[in-house]
């Protein structure tokens, strides 16, 4: 193969450090666009919602418009079981692939990490990160030392660790470029997203903290920073969240560094609005919300995106905070009639 | 016009109902019982003896009996939301209202000690959580883990091959989390685990899969139908929650022979059959004239549904670790009936079995590979109508409407002709 393998990946289980030990390029299919571009895009966005039906988060049927606009370019995809959209993409993609040939599509894996507290999901997971270092070794040719796996390991935490230490520095950076950040970090090599991320360090640490109503952020995924963006665009700040794509996990490091250890690390990281326990969640999102001054908490779910709608009751009875719910929202967008609305009503917003 | 609802149907909702009336009897004195999902090995609990509701088929009696929406209430109530899923939360509504809720003919659903899981897709797995941090019941979820090197044709093999078709990475998984659940059971039923005892169920289980086989070979094969899909899917359910009891296998075998008799006698549900249908996806519960009418109005008579075949094809395990056995048993059911390409060639392979000339597949918002199985079955010559509805949930649909593209669909695309007056 020449150059490096280009690698589409889906979801927040898959781990990064094992594209890296390879020298594999991520490239996030979950933070591309969401909205429609061109008629090409528009008409594999009719195909897409044809082939996943109407019953899912619609995220996941702007990710497969893209591919099957344009497949050329990815050497693999894979994907996780993070959500059920994401299985279900996988059991298209795997479809289409096994099926269409024509289409050019290129190989797809499914790296299924488990999040239930046991031993025996433990073992299931580390089995599947091994499976997906195969993988990737069949792709790329390359066969990564332990020596190689234990510097991505390394590396991709310091990449966390910067990430985290950015996250905490909002509103000094606004949520968007934050969000931004964060989906790009998973698509640059470690050294160079370690650059990229310090830089942005320094430079919130020059700014001011902006004056501005502090919000924080949980339900659905955030790859990237459209929605975000939308919500600062009312004049609030995101200082804090819990999103799949956003600070969630952070904080949780690779205690041993092989492939054991990242997938010990990818197993334990299951606080998701889609794996995790509403309580436990709730709870530590309280402390991060509180931490970071917000003054209130806004839910956003995309439409059939329900796992958010499972966790407002015990959200609202685990803070303080109001909590402002923004559900049944298009792919990368969010109603900001709604979202002022429900900010107006709590005296946030003017 | 005679009754020609089938003997085991009645029977099966009789031994039901007294079953239930057992069970609350026991729960009231004090004994611990369990509410599960469809999904879960049931088989192990009732190896310690710990009687257990299915969540899925209590929904259906409270949502049958008017009994859902109060459960509904209550879970709003509770902070948890009415509208995911309610088709499933009905029963945890239900219990935090206890007493409140007596379901007509069947009385209040008992508090569980117990609840078990799988964890397929976003919300059941929050779902049962909320049994555990609102209701405050005992919770065991098991993963739910994929298939990612589906075997062809598994209906040919899964049933002796079970450690190849279903994976043994996956029944490692599952074999470790019911040696889990096993102390779990222990301490509830105050029994030590009998091996032989599960070894004896899995057996009975097995049996009632072979009966359940030979009754789809013979209404695959008979001409004309003898026996109505509405009929056969309480007939078949109803004895699949008593999977590994005497009571189970017997009720499978005279669902057989009554329906053999039928047969042999040359009985038909129409007097002029048509047109034979497949029925693909849940049981349409709201509208279940649907069938009736297409009966009536063109011949047409529905020979197939999920329930009876995947009872035939999906449940006997032979040999083996019988723990190993029943975690295969359990794993991958949603697979089989919904991803392609384990759904789209047993659905294929059905309408092949059955010889249908067309198929209603019923296409709701939640499960995943409709597009597949369409695909496969008109790529095999099967004309399809994709009926899209919610199966419980009836406000978006409009039974005229949805006829009227029906009738369009048969007359054109199965060249089946309405009745003449
Ligand atoms: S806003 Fe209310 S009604 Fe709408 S999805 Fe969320 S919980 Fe359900």
């Amino acid at each position: 193969m020449s150059g490096e393998a280009v690698i589409g990946v889906v979801g927040r289980d898959v781990p990064i450090e094992v594209f890296d030990a390879v020298g594999a390029r991520v490239r996030r299919l979950d933070a591309l666009p969401r909205g429609a571009a061109g008629p090409a895009f528009a008409d594999a966005f009719a195909e897409a919602g044809e082939i996943l039906g109407t019953g899912i988060d619609p995220d996941a049927t702007a990710t497969l418009a893209h591919v099957l606009a344009d497949p050329s370019g990815l050497d693999a995809i894979v994907l996780c079981s993070d959500a059920d959209a994401t299985q279900r993409l996988y059991y298209a993609l795997r479809e289409l692939a096994r099926r269409e040939h024509d289409r050019g599509l290129p190989p797809v894996h499914l790296a299924d990490v488990l999040h239930l507290p046991r031993a025996s999901s433990l073992a299931y997971t580390a089995a599947e990160v091994a499976r997906l270092q195969d993988a990737l070794g069949d792709w790329t040719g390359r066969r990564p030392s332990a020596g190689d796996v234990a510097d991505a390991a390394r590396a991709r935490g310091q990449v966390r660790r910067a990430l985290w230490l950015l996250a905490d520095l909002r509103p000094a950076i606004s949520g968007a470029d934050f969000a931004l950040l964060r989906a790009r970090a998973d698509e640059l090599a470690p050294e160079a997203a370690l650059v990229a991320l310090r830089e942005a360090v320094a430079s919130a640490r020059r700014s001011s903290p902006a004056d501005l109503p502090r919000i924080a952020l949980t339900g659905s995924s955030q790859w990237g920073p459209a929605v975000v963006e939308r919500i600062e665009q009312c004049g609030v700040r995101v200082v804090a969240d819990d999103c799949a794509g956003g600070a969630l996990g952070l904080e949780l490091d690779v205690r041993e560094p092989s492939v054991d250890g990242i997938a010990e690390r990818a197993w334990r990281d299951g606080q998701s609005a889609h794996r995790g326990s509403a309580l436990e969640r709730a709870a530590s999102l309280a402390v991060r919300a509180e931490r970071a001054g917000a003054a209130a908490i806004v839910s956003y779910a995309r439409r059939r995106d329900d796992a958010a709608m499972w966790e407002v009751g015990t959200l609202r009875a685990a803070t303080a905070l109001p909590v402002v719910v923004v559900h049944e929202q298009a792919a990368g967008d969010i109603d900001l009639s709604v979202l002022r609305g429900g900010l107006e009503q709590i005296g946030m917003l003017r | 016009m005679t009754d020609d609802r089938l003997r085991t149907a009645r029977e099966a909702l009789r031994h039901q109902r007294e079953w239930f009336a057992e069970l609350r009897a026991e729960a009231e004195a004090g004994r611990p019982v369990a509410l599960v999902n469809a999904d879960v090995p049931h088989e192990l609990f009732r190896a310690f003896d710990v009687p257990y509701v299915v969540n899925q088929w209590w929904s259906s009696v409270a949502a049958s009996r008017g009994a859902a929406q109060s459960g509904l209430d209550a879970v709003a109530r509770a902070g948890l939301p009415r509208d995911s899923e309610p088709y499933n939360t009905i029963g945890l509504g239900n219990v935090l209202n206890g007493d409140a809720d007596d379901v007509p003919g069947w009385g209040v659903l008992p508090r569980p000690a117990l609840v078990a899981t799988d964890r397929t897709g976003d919300v059941t797995g929050k779902l049962f959580e909320a049994w555990r941090d609102v209701v405050g019941v005992e919770l065991f979820a098991f993963e739910s883990a994929v298939q990612t090197a589906p075997v062809e044709e598994w209906w040919q093999t899964v049933a002796d091959q079970w450690e190849h078709v279903v994976g043994s990475r996956r029944i490692d998984l599952m074999v470790a989390e019911l040696r889990e659940l096993i102390p779990v059971l222990e301490r509830i039923s105050g029994r030590a685990y009998d091996e032989t005892a599960l070894r004896e169920i899995m057996r009975l289980g097995n049996e009632q899969a072979e009966w359940n086989r030979r009754t789809r070979d013979l209404i695959a094969a008979a001409r004309p139908l003898p026996v109505r899909v509405t009929d056969t899917i309480p007939a078949v359910m109803l004895p699949q929650w008593h999977r590994g009891t005497e009571w189970g296998r017997d009720a499978a075998r005279a669902l057989h022979d009554e329906i053999a008799e039928r047969v042999e006698a040359g009985r038909g549900v129409v007097a002029d059959e048509r047109a034979r249908l497949m029925w693909i996806g849940r049981g349409l519960w709201f509208d279940m004239d649907f069938y009736r009418h297409f009966e009536e109005q063109y011949g047409a008579v529905f020979v197939w549904s999920m329930y009876l075949s995947i009872a035939a094809d999906g449940y006997a395990r032979y040999g083996g670790d019988p723990l190993r056995a029943l975690a295969s048993r359990f794993i991958g059911f949603p697979e089989r009936l919904y991803v392609a390409p384990e759904a789209t060639e047993w659905y294929v392979d059905q309408a092949q079995q059955h010889g249908v000339d067309g198929v209603v597949h019923l296409v709701s918002d939640d499960p995943r590979g409709g597009w597949a199985i369409t695909r496969a079955l008109e790529e095999a010559g099967i004309p399809v109508f994709v009926l899209r509805a919610d199966n419980a949930d009836e406000s978006a649909y409009d039974a005229a409407s949805v006829r009227a593209q029906v009738a369009d669909w048969l007359e054109s695309r199965v060249e089946a002709a309405p009745a003449r007056r």
